[in-house]
């Protein structure tokens, strides 16, 4: 399942309720944002019940929450565009650049996974 | 099988910013974005022998399953009849949001009127009905579009339609807060899909979310900066018993979402070494 456009982190991801919008940025200015990120040790934590996973709290059990996962953006195209189209991409950036592709885009994981269980 | 809730027919944006799922480099594997066209894709009826006799089939089939029903045990036809409940009330949900649209008497965008909390909770029923009636194993559901521009209405949460994409860069002051309403709404939705999926019993008494697993993610982080990196997903389901639940995993900085992708293969079964630039799998997944 796919959400649009983001979320607001400060009310999803656990320990980040105090962490401001830096305002809008270009995909390049947000690399400073990165630099002052203040994520969590690596480690796993238990699940609390943040104030946007709260439709969740009779599933806590039954979910897991990753952290930290970083999409490979390639400069150039739109990134809403890339968000959606490159999102499950079996492409890599070094494949993408041997074969002069614009985006990193291409065969995407649920037809990966769909060729060995069928359909 | 690929679902989406762009109830847009008009093409604002291209087909890269509301399909996520793509056969190849620039062929895209068109989502179905209209509930019937859903709909006859599950029973067939976009078939014109069968458009003959739409009116006709459903009745013949619940006539069908009375006439079985009468021969089943308790539980057999308990599931029986939730199952032919369930597409009743889908048939009955269709007729309405078509309704709604059609006495609208507005020209153009005709979809805003479309509650979304309906419409997404259709397309995510008749998805679930495809993954119980066998039609497919792997499913896609984008929950709305990529940027769009178009005002939608998300029923419940604000009286008039809003704009999703401004509102995402327009956090600053109370601006959070609003947004916030947009990612509770998409919430509840997921909650409904985990919920429904739990509700729905295999044959060894499992459910479809034990046998199942469904992942909810982003393809930006915060979207006022369009944020690509460090991302969050949820992975929900057991998929047979090999999950383990009920955590937070915090990856080290530059962990690729290719690594969840590539764990998630492996659980299903499928024998990849690599997936894009993954560097390894998400450990302490599994139990």
């Amino acid at each position: 399942m796919y959400l649009p456009n983001g979320l607001v982190r400060r009310c999803f991801i656990p320990g980040e309720a105090e962490r401001t919008s830096p305002g809008f940025k270009t995909v390049k200015g947000s690399e400073k944002f990165r630099d002052n990120s203040d994520s969590a040790p690596p480690g796993v934590y238990p699940l609390p019940l943040t104030p946007t996973m709260k439709p969740l709290s009779s599933h806590l059990e039954n979910i897991t929450l990753i952290t930290g996962l970083d999409r490979p953006y390639k400069s150039g195209g739109d990134a809403h565009e890339q968000g959606a189209s490159c999102y499950l991409s079996s492409v890599s950036p070094e494949e993408a650049s041997e074969k002069k592709l614009r985006f990193l885009q291409g065969r995407t994981l649920d037809h990966v996974i769909g060729e060995k269980l069928g359909r | 099988m690929k679902v989406s809730c762009n109830g847009f027919t008009q093409g604002k944006e291209s087909m890269r910013f509301d399909n996520i799922s793509w056969y190849g480099v620039d062929q895209f594997a068109p989502s179905i974005k209209d509930p019937q066209a859903l709909y006859d894709r599950l029973f067939l009826s976009d078939d014109e022998r069968y458009n003959d006799h739409l009116n006709e089939v459903t009745s013949l089939v619940m006539a069908d399953a009375k006439s079985l029903s009468m021969k089943l045990g308790r539980n057999d036809k308990d599931t029986l009849d939730a199952f032919m409940t369930m597409v009743r009330d889908i048939e009955i949900r269709m007729s309405r949001l078509r309704k709604l649209v059609a006495e609208a008497g507005i020209v153009r965008p005709t979809d805003e009127v479309l509650p979304r909390g309906e419409y997404i909770k259709l397309q995510c029923d008749l998805m679930i009905a495809a993954l119980q009636m066998g039609i497919t194993n792997v499913t896609t559901m984008m929950i709305g579009p990529e940027r769009w521009n178009a005002s939608m209405l998300y029923e419940g949460v604000f009286d008039k339609p809003v704009v999703h994409h401004p509102m995402s860069h327009s956090q600053k002051g109370e601006g959070y807060a609003k947004l916030q309403k947009i990612d509770l709404f998409h919430m509840e939705k997921y909650a409904y899909v985990l919920s429904r999926m739990k509700g729905v019993k295999e044959a060894d008494g499992t459910s479809l979310l034990d046998n199942s697993i469904v992942a909810c993610g982003v393809g930006l982080g915060d979207g006022a900066i369009h944020q690509y990196f460090d991302l969050p997903l949820m992975l929900a389901g057991k998929a047979q018993g090999t999950l383990k639940h009920g955590r937070h995993l915090q990856c080290k900085n530059g962990t690729p979402i290719s690594n969840a992708w590539l764990t998630i293969a492996r659980e299903l079964g499928v024998e990849l070494d690599r997936f894009s630039n993954s560097t390894g799998t998400i450990s302490g997944l599994m139990s």
